[in-house]
């Protein structure tokens, strides 16, 4: 009669995808404690905080946000940088914050670290945030604004006429809502450039 | 006297052309229905302006899906006025303390001759024009008061923009306005006061609405074309006010401003404590060139203007585009007498 194995000893050799049982555990107590470090990173960089420690951002655009709606409003709901210009949704938010990495080149250049370098960028920064939104269908304004959740009779006349033709016409926020939180610069498009964000 | 004396004595001054004869006939207005619409100050944002999409943001609702001015802008004319005449959007020439916007109360009636019409809006105070020796533009002129009729046959566009279709990015003071050695090429209109008039969009072969320099005051029409223009529909019928000696002119716009050559008006206006009050009256049937032939039962594009404290050329307040209807729908309903 064979010797019955101890609990335990059946236990530890007990393999899952390979690994012991006890390997499987480290490696997955080290994956929340990753994962948890990474995304607390992640989320560390999704802060408007961290957004104007660059003074290249707190100077110019943070700036001329202040002044919109989107900063201070009737009802104390405020849409921060990350809000509008980082993707909500995990896929997405590491696509763009890769993409964002490209930016520590730039702060390490002094790309835009005048405000006469920044604005002689603004144009082609815009217009960068403007294709992204458009080919996301205006994902991050959607997050909060939607067009079956607006009621038309509390809209002023020129905000209802512009949504009716919207929907209509299978428009998107950015085809209209250009500069709505920052200095608007679509009026230095050259007629060729302007065509390209025709809706 | 007695009555069939009186009577007598009104026949005859009719007859004699002593009294107009309209002025029997002016409605009891305290009868009249009131609308109250806002007159703002435009600054430079002439038709190109409007339908040029990075300067407006409602171009394409205009340009590609037929809407009208007033669909967007009735309601906000004051706030609008008060970007534009701070200098905040489309006006490099900034009068301080000129006012924004003024509200204007509109009545209308018509009988089986005429017209009638009375308009009433606040007087405001005297600001200087600073790019103006003695700070008046028109020293003569306290108000002048202005009102265009679209013909029933113009154009669409000219009948979504009313006055906005004749105002255009190189007409006087505009940012576009041609120098000298530019109006002394084009031929076919008088440029001789030194600047293009308001002209119809029909009475040009392209509209200019995009690119440094806007606006088709040398691209005219060939003058048996522009002679049409008068019959077909391609003007704008324009009668006018002026505050001294309360002239009435009655002109039109189509390849330029013209004051004279329509069948006449009669305005009658003054200044009543702190408030300006102007009437009037006006033949529904003309056959006079560059004259709107007003029916009942139909409905006109009108749009009016008040040259405020003395201004001149683009520096008044305008009405967005407004439907005046003669027993018919429309913003302004004229009552039947």
């Amino acid at each position: 009669m064979p010797e019955k194995q101890s609990f335990f000893r059946r236990l530890s050799k007990t393999k899952i995808l390979g690994a012991s049982l006890v390997g499987a555990a480290v490696l997955f107590v080290g994956g929340i404690v990753f994962w948890g470090a990474f995304n607390t990173a992640m989320e560390a960089t999704n802060e408007m905080s961290f957004c104007i420690s660059c003074h290249e951002m707190e100077n110019n655009v943070y700036q001329e946000y202040t002044k919109t709606i989107h900063y201070s409003n009737r009802s104390g709901v405020r849409a921060t940088c990350p809000d509008c210009h980082v993707p909500k949704d995990w896929v997405h938010k590491v696509v763009r914050k890769i993409k964002a990495s490209g930016e520590l080149y730039h702060k390490v250049m002094g790309s835009v670290d005048t405000p006469e370098k920044f604005d002689a960028k603004r144009l082609e920064l815009a217009k960068r945030e403007w294709r992204r939104m458009r080919a996301s269908d205006s994902r991050e304004c959607r997050n909060c604004h939607a067009f079956d959740g607006m009621n038309p009779e509390a809209q002023k006349p020129r905000a209802r006429k512009q949504h009716e033709n919207a929907v209509e016409d299978g428009m998107t926020c950015i085809d209209c809502h250009k500069g709505i939180a920052h200095k608007p610069v679509e009026d230095r498009m050259t007629e060729e450039e302007a065509k390209e964000f025709e809706p | 006297m007695s009555q069939r004396n009186a009577f007598t004595l009104g026949v005859a001054a009719i007859a004699l052309g002593l009294i107009p004869a309209a002025a029997f006939a002016a409605p009891d207005w305290s009868k009249v229905p009131e609308v109250e619409t806002v007159l703002f100050y435009p600054g430079q944002t002439a038709l190109e302006w409007v339908m040029n999409g990075p300067d407006h943001g409602g171009a394409r609702s205009f340009v590609k899906k037929g809407d009208r001015c007033a669909d967007c802008h009735a309601g906000e004319q004051a706030d609008m006025g008060g970007r534009m005449v701070t200098g905040k959007k489309a006006e490099k020439q900034v009068i301080p303390g000129k006012r924004a916007a003024i509200p204007l109360k509109v009545k209308a009636a018509f009988d089986a001759t005429n017209l009638y019409m009375r308009f009433e809006f606040p007087a405001g105070s005297h600001a200087d024009v600073p790019f103006v020796q003695g700070g008046k533009m028109d020293a003569d002129n306290e108000i002048k008061f202005a009102m265009m009729i679209s013909p029933e046959k113009a154009n669409d566009l000219q009948q979504r923009a009313g006055c906005w279709s004749t105002c255009h990015d190189d007409n006087r003071d505009m940012p576009s306005a041609p120098d000298k050695a530019k109006l002394a090429a084009v031929k076919g209109i008088d440029t001789s006061a030194g600047y293009v008039t308001k002209y119809s969009v029909d009475s040009r072969t392209a509209l200019v609405t995009s690119g440094d320099v806007r606006g088709s005051f040398d691209k005219l029409k060939p003058a048996a074309e522009l002679d049409a223009l008068l019959k077909n529909g391609g003007f704008m019928d324009l009668l006018r006010w002026k505050s001294k000696g309360n002239v009435s002119e009655d002109g039109h716009i189509a390849a330029e401003r013209v004051m004279t050559g329509g069948q006449g008006v009669q305005f009658d206006g003054k200044k009543d404590g702190n408030k300006w009050v102007v009437t009037m009256t006006r033949k529904l049937a003309s056959t006079a060139p560059g004259d709107v032939s007003l029916e009942a039962g139909k409905a006109y594009t009108v749009g009016f203007a008040v040259h405020d404290d003395h201004a001149n050329g683009r520096f008044h307040h305008v009405s967005v585009d407004m439907h005046l209807g003669l027993g018919a729908d429309g913003e302004i309903k004229a009552v039947k007498q």
